[in-house]
């Protein structure tokens, strides 16, 4: 994430990289706050986009209450696991959805130039104030399940929890890392953002044991939404061994999520490099 | 766009301005890879949505309120066509008041030979006919593999064209009255994201309407949402009767003449406080 600086060296004194983002995002949240309505609308978006997903999941339960043994706790759990890793990763990365319109308008160009990394100008360009609404939902729906399940949360399953969380937010963040290095590489790719929102939002919150094998093996080594949410979800509710191909995929999220990452991070500064040879 | 090149001799531009129609096709034609990205996301939409059904029936078994597997997944198909491909290309020609508005461009909507009202309706014209194409490639391929049952009778299938033809009016309006209200709100992002949210909520394109409990049903039944996707769908699956569908379509018709007065007047408000920015 920090080693996509395309920009030349600075004979200013360097400023440490979080205190430059928190520096941003605070002037960002300030330029927001400035007009009420637009800061309550986007507050209001992310509330709505979850509570589509959310209403999604509820239907289908009220109608086919039989989901591969799992109860409306269980499947909650799954949901609010994915649900809080997608709000950090809108609070923190969500910006990536916007570099088609950056391309679009020009933007980008200049991020190019200026002595900070490419990714951080991004990830700062404006405070993603619905990240707040998306946060709200997924808390709100977390605190739904836990009444609603029947674990013991000790130490470890809390924690187990927590890191369940960061590694779904890595995942989405890696995922979107590839498909932001496509669209710099391919113009007119960016419906690929909403395919992963839709694609995750949609099916990302259903026992994978549900689905016919193919799309088992997709979810879990193609496009690896069920670790950011189906696979912790299965340990921590005692599902673990009724996983497709091995119990051991429920202890796996973090290391999924590095992989994800590095893999994106990769691709993205390749598609950088190619932009900017021929951009 | 060659109409605004070459506007002609001057008793003759309206003659001419139909060739905005394929104004939205050539620009999805010129950034080629939007082409690819629409098929894979409109291919896999439509492939996890029928795995989906098809599990959670195998699940439950028989019929479930009246629908059974065949016409879930053929209304699951058809309202994914219907509505994903509407999604993606969603101000794929960027010629909407909101980034006119940014750019300061929107003069010129009101400087050429032609009327804006009219200019973004041949262009609407293009941008629906573009998205049918998609959509009977995709019901031609869907029926082709068996995955698309026919409409119960050719009766059906003419009313279906008609419910079509009056929800996609209804598409376009309402996509425009949000875009006008970038006159009053300098942009239109957060509407937009909002109304998007019914839109997929209440036209039946994420969850067919007939899964939902019967009150919410009734409501969303008298929107103007339920003319776009979920009338013509269920005329088609046979969910309505041809007998019974002249209620229905007196709606749709209903909706795009109120819908046409409001943007009419919202056009002439919009044209009396023109704010250009920069200029």
């Amino acid at each position: 994430m920090t080693s996509d600086t395309a920009a030349p060296a600075s004979g200013a004194h360097p400023v440490g990289r979080l205190r430059l983002a928190v520096v941003i995002m605070r002037a960002g949240l300030r330029s927001q706050l400035a007009n009420r309505a637009d800061f309550a609308m986007a507050v209001a978006n992310g509330v709505t986009f979850q509570i589509t997903v959310l209403l999604f999941a509820a239907v289908i339960f009220s109608r086919f209450p039989s989901l591969a043994g799992w109860d409306l706790g269980e499947i909650l759990l799954i949901s609010s696991i994915r649900m809080l890793g997608h709000g950090l990763y809108m609070l923190f990365f969500g910006n990536l959805g916007l570099i088609p319109h950056l391309l679009r308008e020009g933007r980008f160009e200049a991020f190019r130039t200026r002595p900070a990394p490419v990714l951080l100008q991004v990830f700062t360009y404006e405070a993603p104030v619905n990240a707040l609404g998306d946060l709200v939902v997924a808390g709100a729906s977390l605190g739904v399940c836990l009444s609603l399940l029947d674990v013991t949360w000790s130490p470890a399953a809390l924690g187990f929890l927590v890191v369940a969380v960061v590694a779904a937010t890595v995942i989405e963040l890696g995922l979107n890392l590839h498909i932001a290095a496509l669209v710099l590489r391919f113009r007119g790719s960016e419906s690929l953002f909403f395919w992963l929102d839709n694609t995750a939002g949609n099916f990302g919150n259903y026992p994978l044991s549900v689905f016919p094998v193919a799309l088992q093996g997709a979810f879990t080594f193609g496009v690896p939404i069920a670790f950011a949410g189906y696979y912790p979800a299965a340990w921590l509710t005692g599902h673990a061994d009724t996983v497709p191909v091995s119990p051991a995929l429920v202890y796996l999220s973090p290391l999924v999520a590095l992989l994800v990452l590095v893999s994106g991070l990769a691709l993205w500064r390749r598609c950088l490099a190619w932009y900017a040879r021929n951009g | 766009m060659s109409v605004l090149d070459r506007p002609g001799p001057a008793p003759r531009p309206p003659s001419r301005a139909h060739r905005l129609v394929t104004l939205v096709p050539r620009t999805e034609w010129a950034y080629r890879p939007r082409l690819v990205a629409t098929a894979f996301v409109i291919v896999t939409q439509v492939f996890l949505y029928v795995l989906l059904w098809r599990a959670l029936y195998r699940e439950s078994g028989g019929a479930v309120v009246g629908l059974d597997v065949d016409q879930a997944i053929t209304y699951s198909v058809l309202a994914t066509l219907m509505g994903t491909g509407r999604v993606i290309m969603e101000g794929a020609s960027q010629e909407t008041a909101q980034s006119k508005i940014r750019d300061g461009s929107v003069v010129f909507w009101f400087v050429r030979p032609l009327s804006a009202r009219r200019y973004c309706a041949w262009r609407g014209l293009g941008e629906s006919l573009y998205a049918t194409v998609w959509l009977l490639v995709g019901l031609a391929v869907g029926v082709a593999c068996q995955l698309v049952a026919l409409p119960p009778s050719p009766a059906a299938a003419s009313v279906t064209v008609l419910a079509y033809g009056l929800g996609q009016v209804v598409f376009y309006q309402i996509g425009l009255l949000v875009d006008l209200t970038s006159f009053w709100t300098i942009t239109s992002f957060g509407v937009n994201r909002l109304v998007a949210f019914a839109q997929l909520l209440l036209s039946g394109g994420l969850i067919p309407l007939w899964f939902f409990p019967e009150g919410f049903r009734s409501v969303a039944g008298h929107l103007p949402f339920a003319a776009t996707i979920n009338v013509p769908v269920s005329l088609y699956t046979g969910r309505i009767t041809v007998a019974d569908c002249w209620p229905y379509l007196a709606e749709g018709a209903l909706w795009c003449g109120v819908l046409a007065v409001l943007s009419r007047v919202m056009w002439r408000r919009a044209a009396r406080r023109l704010l250009v920015l920069g200029g």
